[in-house]
């Protein structure tokens, strides 16, 4: 009999290959069953979906005692897992976590809306036993996770601003991680909505389109501050035509900027950027392969976004903290044909033309600082300065402040030739115009 | 020593498999066993091959001895045991607890029979995906390690995926014994 660590059998844990569990009545009678997907916890507790009332479910509570038999589906090594059932989580992030999954094994073994999560089953791991027999190698991975992780370390650390941070993000995964389809979205708590920065490998950037906290992987991951992991393809967790083409009646027209995701991602794994308790956004990554993302992978990731929120933060302070430079007088007046700019007041929409913007607490500040520039020739602004403007309602200092103003110049980038922003210092702004413009406000 | 429920029972009715279970069973698909010991902590080993008896009121099932050793010390002592059967592509699954287990030393027969099994599960898996040689290599050992376990059925439950499972399936009366 050979003990070894959970961790050498977390591979088995994917849901490939069905776990089976034997548990034991009061009366003795022994109970095997199929458990359709058992879930890493740590080092020392996995948990099972809890489905169905059923004889597995009778016995554990009568008698906690219980053991599992596992198997590899690359290696085809055995193990035999001695379990204590615990307790049972009806809510919560492992709860989530679980549910998102079996969503993703249920469709890809035919039993959508069969399978549906009751409990998570939370047991200990007693020790566990490798089954003697020949097994397989297992193949080299494509990438160390560690030492890409090493160099994101390095790599965020020299990012002199929030844009940099996103796109050097992204830049990793792609390069160091060789995950091809990525986003970064940045998480507006009041409105408990998350709305996208950057994002790689999509025929659309979709900076500026918005998630609803609980939607999908991504709006789970960020309500519930747990990494969302799913392997397969599967409806329930896919985002509705809403947010990918923007055609539904429901939704406003300007504020439906399409989303970026794969139309049919076979995997996806969602983590939540935190900094302590606070949730500043969600990295997610997709593939059109089922299986693309093992716990490994997970693990990494979080830690990517660990680093990546612990950066943004320290940024965010720093451009907060930056003092507030006199400024140049403005820039010489832009030539060529009169754009009109229209801002709506009741959600802060604004139109360049006839093509929407952005709006929120960015599309206020845009026309707060055409406002001013357009009275006294000013294109320079600071941070400090538009936290100190009453009118403009920015929340405490724990708002993305710094984040908004990557959308905001990203989407003018992206969709207005006539106005840019740019970032001349930390904590700076400059307006640039290159077309005259016709600010008009509308009462809606 | 707990007294267990067949030590308890005097006379117990025999029963048969429907036909439909006994082909079920013996057609090359995933089986597991679970037994358990005097403390109530079960134990758990794959099985590699079924035969049903022709009265349809005992059932053979093999397995390896060294990747089911707790298992054979639990038979051995409490005589009892579950085993649960099911086809990966249509998800139907169901138990049979058996009892009055004995163990045996496999013959030639039982090792083309498990031969067999492997063999039939592994067409059964590769419309899924996966080798003939990776389930191999999952299942099979040294034939000499190879055991066959004796039980009577006792019962046997639906356990597909859904509202039906844990519903126990009709038995038909077996031949007195």
């Amino acid at each position: 009999m050979m003990q070894v660590p959970l961790d050498t059998a977390r591979n088995c844990l994917e849901g490939t290959i069905p776990a089976v569990i034997a548990t034991c009545a009061a009366d003795g009678t022994p109970n095997a069953t199929y458990v359709s997907q058992m879930q890493y916890v740590d080092a020392g507790h996995v948990a099972l979906t809890f489905q169905f009332f059923n004889k597995t479910r009778e016995n554990i509570l009568a008698n906690p005692q219980a053991t599992a038999l596992v198997i590899d589906p690359v290696t085809s090594a055995s193990y035999r897992l001695s379990l204590l059932y615990l307790r049972t989580e009806t809510e919560g992030p492992l709860f989530q976590a679980m549910k998102a999954r079996l969503a993703g094994i249920a469709s890809h073994t035919g039993m959508a809306g069969v399978f549906k999560l009751r409990g998570a089953d939370v047991y200990a791991v007693a020790s566990v036993e490798q089954i003697k027999g020949d097994t397989r190698p297992r193949p080299p991975r494509a990438r160390n996770l560690l030492h890409a992780l090493r160099l994101a370390g390095q790599r965020l650390g020299e990012c002199a601003d929030l844009g940099a941070l996103f796109d050097q993000t992204l830049a990793l995964l792609a390069q160091e991680f060789r995950i091809s389809h990525a986003m970064l979205l940045v998480a507006d708590l009041p409105n408990q909505r998350l709305y996208t920065v950057a994002s790689r490998g999509y025929s659309i950037t979709g900076v500026g389109s918005e998630i609803g906290f609980g939607d999908g992987v991504i709006g789970v991951a960020a309500q519930y501050r747990v990494p969302i992991r799913i392997n397969h393809m599967t409806l329930e967790y896919r985002y509705g035509s809403v947010a990918r083409d923007g055609t539904a009646d429901a939704v406003p027209l300007e504020s439906a900027i399409p989303f970026p995701g794969l139309a049919e991602p076979h995997s996806q794994l969602a983590v939540p950027v935190t900094v302590g308790a606070r949730v500043l956004g969600v990295l997610c990554v997709e593939s059109p392969q089922d299986l693309a993302f093992a716990y490994d992978d997970e693990d990494a990731l979080v830690a990517l976004a660990c680093l990546v929120g612990t950066t943004a933060a320290a940024l965010q302070q720093n451009a907060d903290a930056a003092p507030h430079e006199t400024v140049v007088p403005g820039t010489p007046v832009p030539q060529g044909p009169v754009v009109e700019v229209r801002h709506y007041r009741s959600a802060h929409s604004v139109f360049v033309g006839s093509d929407y913007l952005i709006k929120g607490v960015a599309g206020a500040i845009l026309w707060k600082l055409l406002q001013v520039q357009a009275e006294s020739g000013r294109c320079d602004f600071s941070n400090r300065e538009l936290r100190a403007m009453p009118d403009l309602g920015l929340p405490e200092l724990s708002d993305n402040l710094e984040a908004r103003l990557v959308l905001l110049q990203r989407r003018l980038a992206e969709r207005c030739p006539v106005i840019a922003l740019e970032k001349p210092g930390r904590g700076q702004m400059r307006l640039v115009l290159r077309g005259r413009l016709r600010l008009t406000e509308v009462d809606d | 020593m707990r007294r267990t429920p067949d030590s308890i029972a005097v006379v117990q009715t025999a029963i048969a498999l429907p036909q439909e279970i006994a082909t079920f069973i013996q057609s090359g698909i995933s089986m597991t066993l679970a037994s358990r010991d005097d403390r109530f902590v079960p134990s758990i080993a794959k099985g590699v091959g079924c035969r049903v008896g022709p009265g349809r009121d005992a059932v053979t099932l093999l397995v390896f001895s060294n990747a089911a050793e707790a298992l054979l010390r639990d038979v051995a002592n409490c005589r009892q045991l579950a085993a649960v059967f099911s086809r990966p592509s249509t998800n139907r699954t169901l138990q049979i607890k058996g009892r009055d287990v004995t163990t045996a030393p496999a013959g030639p027969a039982d090792v083309a029979l498990a031969r067999r099994h492997i063999a039939l599960f592994g067409e059964e898996l590769r419309p899924l995906g996966w080798s003939a040689d990776y389930v191999h290599d999952i299942f099979w050992h040294d034939p000499v390690y190879l055991v066959a376990l004796h039980f009577t059925p006792e019962g046997a439950f639906q356990q597909t995926p859904g509202p039906g499972a844990g519903a126990a399936l009709c038995l038909e009366p077996g031949a007195s014994r």
